[in-house]
Parts: C-alpha cells; sequence; structure tokens
C-alpha cells in the first residue's frame, strides 16, 4: 500500500512524539500545575457578573457592577491616574535606564564599573517600606534634608510638605522610582551593549567617528530592538501599580495618587462585607485594558519594525 | 492564510490568558470555592435559623443545661485568633497544653497574619473552613452578627457561672447586645487612647495640667513657641498624631480635644434618630479649631502621613510635647522610652478636658461562636467562660503558662518572665490585658503591675464612654469605603490648608449628601 505524503508526515510526526516520549512525560507535572494553580483560577472572573460577599451569593448580576463601577467618581480619578503615573514611570525609568547603561558601557577601569553597577544594583533589594521610610525622612518638612538644602540655598523660604502635597506627589514618586529601579533597569541594557560586535566600532573609528558618533549610529541603533522589548514587556504590568503608590500616599494626595489598585484594596479591606464581585469587576477592567496595551504596542512595533514580539 | 489566522488567534488567546491571570487570581482567592461558599453561606443563613429555633426551644433547656452543668464537653475546639494571643514563638503550644489541662478539651489554633486578619476571616467565612470560635473586631462583629454568621450565645451568658458570679462588668457585655441578642462576648474592654503630655515641659514653661480648651491650646502653643526643653532652638511643637481622622471606629481618638462633641460618622442621638456627624455643627466646628491650630504650627505639621510609629519617634526624640494614645502600659512604655533620651522627662496622662468630657473606649474585640459549631454550648462553657472564671482560666488567659510566662517564688511573689521570642522584653500577656478585664478577681499580680500602668488606665475607665455600636445597613455596607475615602480626604485637605471648612462640607453635601441621606434613612427605618 502506497502512502500519501499526508500520512507520511503524520507517521514522522508520531515518530518524533514517540523518540522523545520521556521528554512529554516529564512534562505533564509542568501542564497539570500550570492548569491547576494559572489557568483554573482563571474561572474566577465570572464573580465580575455577581454580587457576591462572604455571605450573600453569588448572585448574578450582568453589567450591575460595570454600571456601578463607571458611575463612581474616585474609580475615574484611580483610572486616569493609574494610566497616567504608569505610563510616565515606565518612560522615565526606562530611559533612565539606558541613559545609566551608556554612561556605564564608556567607563573603561573595569572595577570601576563593576563598583558603579552595584551601587545602583541595590536600592532594588530594599523593600517598598524601607523606600519610603527613608525618602519621608529626607523630604519630611520638619528639617528634611531637601528641604534644609533647598532653604539653605535660597531657593525656597518656606518648607515644602513633599509627601502631602498634590503639585509635588508624583514628581517625588517618580524620583523615588528611578532611584529605585534604574540599576535593575540597566541589566538587559548592559547585556544588549556587550554584544555589539566590537568591529562596528573600529570600522567606525577608521572612518573617523568620533564618541558621539558612535553612540549615534551603532550603540544605540543596537539598543533600540531590546528598548521596544522592555517597553512593550512591561507595559503588560502597566495596570498593576500597588505596593509603591501604597506606602507613599494618603488621603491628602487621593487627587492625583490613587490607583486602581489601592482603590480595590481600600474598596475591599476597609469595609466589613466586601463585595468581591464588584472588586473583580475593577480588576477584570484593569486587565482587558493591560491587554489591549500590549495589543497595541505589538501592532505598533509590526508598523515601526516590520516585526512584533508576540 | 488559514494557519497564521489561527496563529494570530492562539496568540491573542494566550496574551488574555496572560494578561487575565492577575485578577483571575484575585477572583479565585476570594471566591474560589463558589459551591463551597453558597452551602456555607446558605448553612450560615439557616444555621441562624435553626439556631434561632434552637435557642427558643432550647431556652428552658439552656438554663436546665446550665443548672444541672449538662452542657456536652467538646472534645476539640477550634479558634481563629488574630496577633492579640501569643503566638508560637511566645509559647503558644505551652498554651495550648495548660489548656487542655485545665478543661480537657483540646483547642486548635488558627492564627493568620495580624494584618491581615480580617480578610482572612472573610476567606473563611467564604469558604467552607469555619472556626468554632474567633475574635472578631467590633465592625466584623456587628456586620456578621446580622448576617446570621454567629451564635445567639444570649441564652448561654444569662446562665453562666460567670454572670452568677456576680464580678463581671455587665454593662460592657450588654453594650455588645444587637437587638436585644448577644452574638460576641468581650472578656476585656476595649480600652482607648488618653493624652500624654510632658510634666517636665509644663513645669519649665510654668504651666499646669490644662483642663479647658483654651488651657489646652494655650499649653500647645507654649509648647511649639517657648522653648519648652530649654535648649535654645525652636525645634518643638505642641502635638502629633498619626492622622487627624482616624480610618476606624472611633475616628477621633488621635486628637480628641479637638474633636471634642464632634462625631464623624453615623450615630445614633439620645432622642433615637440617627445621623450623619460629618454633616452636623460640632463637625463643622471641629474642623475650625484643627485648621486654626495647624496653622499655626501647634500640630505637627506632617499630621496627614505620619504614621503610629513615626509619631512615637517624634515623641522619644522630644520633637513634640503632647500625644495621644493607649492607656494602660503605653504609658509606661512611652515614658520609659522618652526617659532613655531625657532622664528627667515625665509624663502625665491628661484627664479630659472641659469641652471634651469624655475620652472615647473603643468597641471591643469581641469573641464569636460561629454558627457553624456542632457545639456551641460546649465552646461557650469551656471556652469563652474559662477566660473569665476568676482562677486557672483567666490566669491561663491573662499571664500565661506557670513556669513559661511567669513565676512564684517560696514566699508567694510572682515573677512576669521574659517573652519567650523577644528575651529583652517582659511577657506581659497572654491575650487579656490584666488591666482591661472584664471580670473583677483577685489578680495575684496586681501588686508588682507598674504604677504608671495603673494610674493611667484607671484615669482612662473613669472618664470615658464607650463609642456607638453601629449595625450597619445593606448600603452602608456596600459604600462605607467610599464614604471613609470621602471624608479623609475632605478633612486632611481642610485642615492642612488646601480648602476652607465651608468648601469642605459644601463638597461632601454634593458628592455624598444623598448617599448619606439614604444610609441614615435606613438606619431609623429599623
Amino acid at each position: 500500500m502506497k502512502l500519501t505524503t499526508k500520512q507520511l508526515k503524520g507517521n514522522s510526526r508520531f515518530k518524533k512524539i514517540w523518540k522523545y516520549r520521556w521528554f512529554y512525560v516529564m512534562i505533564i507535572p509542568v501542564i497539570i500545575l500550570s492548569l491547576m494553580f494559572f489557568y483554573y483560577p482563571m474561572l474566577g472572573i465570572r464573580f465580575a457578573f455577581f454580587e457576591y460577599t462572604p455571605f450573600k451569593g453569588p448572585n448574578f448580576k450582568g453589567f450591575a457592577n460595570f454600571e456601578e463601577l463607571f458611575s463612581n467618581h474616585q474609580f475615574w480619578i484611580a483610572f486616569k491616574n493609574t494610566i497616567i503615573i504608569s505610563t510616565t514611570k515606565l518612560v522615565l525609568t526606562t530611559f533612565v535606564s539606558v541613559v545609566v547603561s551608556l554612561l556605564l558601557n564608556e567607563v573603561a577601569n573595569l572595577a570601576a564599573k563593576k563598583f558603579f553597577q552595584t551601587l545602583i544594583y541595590l536600592p532594588h533589594f530594599l523593600s517598598w517600606v524601607v523606600v519610603a521610610s527613608i525618602f519621608s525622612i529626607i523630604l519630611s518638612p520638619q528639617h528634611g534634608f531637601m528641604n534644609e538644602v533647598l532653604i539653605q540655598i535660597g531657593i525656597i523660604d518656606k518648607p515644602i510638605y513633599f509627601m502631602a502635597e498634590s503639585g509635588w506627589w508624583r514628581k517625588v514618586y517618580y524620583v523615588v522610582n528611578i532611584w529605585k529601579e534604574t540599576g535593575w533597569g540597566t541589566i538587559i541594557f548592559l547585556a544588549t551593549l556587550t554584544g555589539i560586535d566590537p568591529q562596528l566600532y573600529e570600522a567606525a573609528a577608521i572612518d573617523g567617528a568620533n564618541r558621539w558618533a558612535k553612540m549615534r549610529f551603532i550603540t544605540l541603533p543596537s539598543l533600540s530592538q531590546t528598548i521596544i522589548i522592555v517597553l512593550i514587556l512591561n507595559l503588560a504590568k502597566i495596570m498593576n501599580l500597588f505596593e509603591s503608590v501604597f506606602v507613599l500616599y494618603s488621603p491628602k494626595v487621593y487627587d492625583v495618587a490613587d490607583v486602581l489598585q489601592t482603590y480595590i484594596y481600600r474598596q475591599t479591606l476597609t469595609t466589613p462585607l466586601p463585595n468581591f464581585g464588584y472588586t473583580t469587576a475593577v480588576g477584570l477592567f484593569s486587565s482587558v485594558i493591560g491587554c489591549f496595551m500590549v495589543l497595541l504596542c505589538n501592532h505598533t512595533s509590526k508598523r515601526v519594525r516590520g516585526r512584533g514580539i508576540l | 492564510m488559514r494557519r497564521s489566522l489561527a496563529k494570530k488567534i492562539l496568540t491573542t488567546g494566550l496574551i488574555l490568558l496572560t494578561v487575565l491571570f492577575p485578577v483571575a487570581l484575585a477572583g479565585c482567592g476570594k471566591g474560589g470555592n463558589n459551591t463551597n461558599s453558597v452551602s456555607t453561606s446558605d448553612n450560615s443563613n439557616a444555621g441562624k435559623t435553626e439556631n434561632n429555633t434552637d435557642s427558643g426551644n432550647k431556652e428552658a433547656g439552656a438554663t436546665e443545661a446550665a443548672s444541672t452543668e449538662e452542657v456536652t464537653k467538646p472534645d476539640k475546639i477550634t479558634i481563629m485568633v488574630d496577633g492579640t494571643l501569643l503566638d508560637k514563638a511566645s509559647g503558644q503550644d505551652a498554651f495550648v497544653a495548660r489548656f487542655k489541662e485545665i478543661t480537657g478539651v483540646e483547642l486548635v489554633i488558627i492564627q493568620p497574619d495580624h494584618n491581615t486578619y480580617s480578610d482572612q476571616v472573610a476567606l473563611a467565612f467564604t469558604s467552607d473552613s469555619v472556626p468554632d470560635a474567633l475574635i472578631l473586631s467590633n465592625q466584623l462583629y456587628t456586620a456578621y452578627a446580622t448576617q446570621g454568621a454567629l451564635w445567639d450565645m444570649s441564652e448561654a451568658w444569662n446562665n453562666s457561672a460567670a454572670k452568677a458570679s456576680g464580678q463581671m462588668k455587665e454593662a460592657n457585655i450588654e453594650a455588645l447586645k444587637i437587638d436585644g441578642s448577644l452574638y460576641g462576648f468581650a472578656p476585656a474592654s476595649g480600652n482607648g487612647c488618653i493624652t500624654y503630655v510632658r510634666q517636665d515641659w509644663l513645669d519649665n514653661l510654668g504651666l499646669s495640667v490644662p483642663t479647658t480648651y483654651d488651657q489646652y491650646i494655650e499649653m500647645l502653643r507654649a509648647f511649639t513657641e517657648d522653648d519648652p526643653d530649654g535648649n535654645g532652638k525652636k525645634d518643638t511643637y505642641g502635638v502629633t498624631a498619626a492622622g487627624i481622622i482616624g480610618p476606624e471606629i472611633p475616628y477621633t481618638n488621635y486628637l480628641p480635644e479637638f474633636w471634642q462633641s464632634a462625631y464623624p460618622d453615623f450615630y445614633q442621638k439620645a432622642d433615637g434618630t440617627w445621623v450623619d456627624g460629618f454633616r452636623e455643627t460640632a463637625n463643622t466646628d471641629a474642623l475650625g479649631r484643627l485648621k486654626d491650630a495647624y496653622s499655626k504650627g501647634y500640630i505637627d505639621m506632617e499630621v496627614a502621613t505620619n504614621t503610629t510609629s513615626a509619631c512615637r519617634d517624634k515623641f522619644y526624640a522630644g520633637n513634640t510635647g503632647v500625644f495621644t494614645y493607649w492607656a494602660g502600659k503605653w504609658n509606661m512604655t512611652l515614658e520609659q522610652n522618652v526617659q532613655s533620651t531625657y532622664p528627667d522627662a515625665k509624663l502625665t496622662a491628661l484627664p479630659p478636658i472641659a469641652e471634651l468630657g469624655n475620652y472615647i473606649e473603643r468597641q471591643p474585640p469581641v469573641w464569636a461562636i460561629t454558627s457553624a459549631s456542632k457545639n456551641p454550648e460546649g465552646v461557650f462553657k469551656y471556652l469563652i467562660e474559662s477566660m473569665v472564671d476568676g482562677g486557672d482560666g483567666q490566669m491561663l488567659w491573662t499571664y500565661g503558662v506557670e513556669g513559661v510566662h511567669y513565676e512564684k517564688d517560696a514566699s508567694g511573689t510572682y515573677k512576669q518572665l521574659p517573652d519567650p521570642e523577644v528575651p529583652d522584653n517582659t511577657f506581659l500577656s497572654a491575650h487579656i490585658d490584666p488591666v482591661l478585664t472584664t471580670r473583677q478577681w483577685e489578680d495575684p499580680l496586681y501588686s508588682i503591675r507598674d504604677e504608671r500602668v495603673k494610674t493611667s488606665a484607671e484615669l482612662f475607665q473613669a472618664n470615658s464612654k464607650i463609642a456607638p455600636l453601629i449595625v450597619p445597613t445593606e448600603t452602608m455596607s456596600a459604600y462605607m469605603a467610599t464614604l471613609l475615602d470621602a471624608r479623609s480626604i475632605i478633612v486632611s485637605k481642610v485642615v492642612t490648608g488646601d480648602m476652607s471648612v465651608e468648601d469642605g462640607i459644601a463638597q461632601y453635601e454634593k458628592e455624598q449628601g444623598a448617599l448619606s441621606d439614604s444610609i441614615v434613612a435606613e438606619l431609623n427605618s429599623k
């Protein structure tokens, strides 16, 4: 009997599977665990459409939770803040990480380079609670270092309450984030920089390129792919701000600082009978937005670079 | 082409799954056992009905049971507790063993992290892992009782040996009744905050202890402007506090001299009607006082962002001379810490100023027996009554285990031992604060108790009234977080100068007036 091409392909695929059967067996626990702990819990999404407190429900409510959500003033403030704070933070920390990576890459002395790298990595390992305490002390209006310096050099004549003034809070937040996360952010860029072929620089030097020209025409183009990948990957987390905001904000700056996750936290934990349906609806909404952002960026990436990363 | 489309669909699906994963986890965490929760919830309610019926049927039976002592002794009692019960590192195993010696009952303790306790309690009720008994904050107590999740212990209390002893502070227990029924028991009163003043600063400035608001403000002014520590620098201010309005009942406890009679939440007036205190003139006046004092620098400039630990540090460092904090053992702790920097420092616990009248005692956390408990009478008798038996049980729940937490020498003198978890500290109590017990007894360690602890506790007890018990309505439960947000924002903005008092109140009326009206209407219609 003569086998068709399709049958031959099928046979060959089966042979391959059989050949590597023990690898497939080994991956079974991973698949089972993934299904149990990643995908099965996703069934919880349905509670966004239910009324569900510790003692009531779940009672199907359709889109009532979403209607309530969209008519809530504080929710929209939190939503707007999430987008503004997250996006600005992402752009700033990525930009500063790239700049610092480029500067570190220029350091010729290996020992000095390692020292500075280690120094700027360290803040990443501090907990947000500790970071908040450190900056509260530095920025305190009562003899805090920053206010004392600004007063001494005559820029201000009375102290600024940085942590509790709407006009200052976001600026402080960005600075704290840059201080804490820049070092960690440089790792991937430095790895890319290390991988750039030195012959490109040598050829550019022969053509008379100075340091700036080398950076502009070799280093930055080589980094651009990594920058886009980092941006897109981080966009997926854009709606997940919580800890950093929670330890730095207060009711006085809710108008500029409250984000969706802190809003969910208060809605759930400051009420004796939390409606899990409502807070799941908030979470689902933010996840859908996050998903949309990733797809948008992937689409943009395809347009700009000719290919996406997904 | 088709393959490319399929790939796209697959990719998009994967992204959706990946991005939606966090929210799914949240959904799962809160309500993973959906079916169970329904049945639990239903069971709870059914349980309540059943128990209510039972309690009706057992009304006579309970009396009989108590009188003939025929309550079935449980083999095991499962309890869920917060960090107010000693933990494993502090000798919980020894505590459990001693409990079994005294009662013959095995105690199984579920002790989640203190900071997430209320969340864990909600999860326990959402799933089917409800313990026999648990500690509930006042807000959870009223909410859970009205949902039928708690056993009505009125009869058990009425027929208890504790009540019959005549040694209980019955007013504390009566204050916990909801519509005439008791669902929770407080072995200790709720305590509250009392104002501590640096007596040495008063002496330095030739001031006496203030008794009126004018004198209080004058003291704050002098502490801010007249160099009370005599170091030649203008580096002090009057009072510090961890927030202007507290996050939970009784809300006003950190700056009571300014709030005075104002109560910025729903409360029942003497004539029985419910009102939203945030919309009353007393609240407007209080905001005016706070704003004025803040603008003059008498109140810690960082009051809007302070944590309690930051406030304590400022007080210890001598930045401020007035700090309102817990009565009782904190008097000793605060003074010891201030004295570690300023050996001559001395604290005075301030009797409430005339305009304040009384400090507010918070509603105590309670021990409640759940509707899911198979033998609630037994749990009441062997668990709850043991805490206030005036003997071995009370000794255990108060001071812990002999030989582990305290010891008695040959002459009969008691001595508290170092905390097994933090050997530098003395172990003070296993669960019940000895100065707050609701059962009067011959406390064998009374004589060795620090005078400062006794003085401030007694001063507070003599000059406090208990915070109102609020049974939340449906709307209130649903929108409490929104209202608390609105009040916190307005109070902090008004007091720190971003907004006038009038604008603040107007904003509350505009944004929350309708909601407040509907909650008040619901409360008044009950």
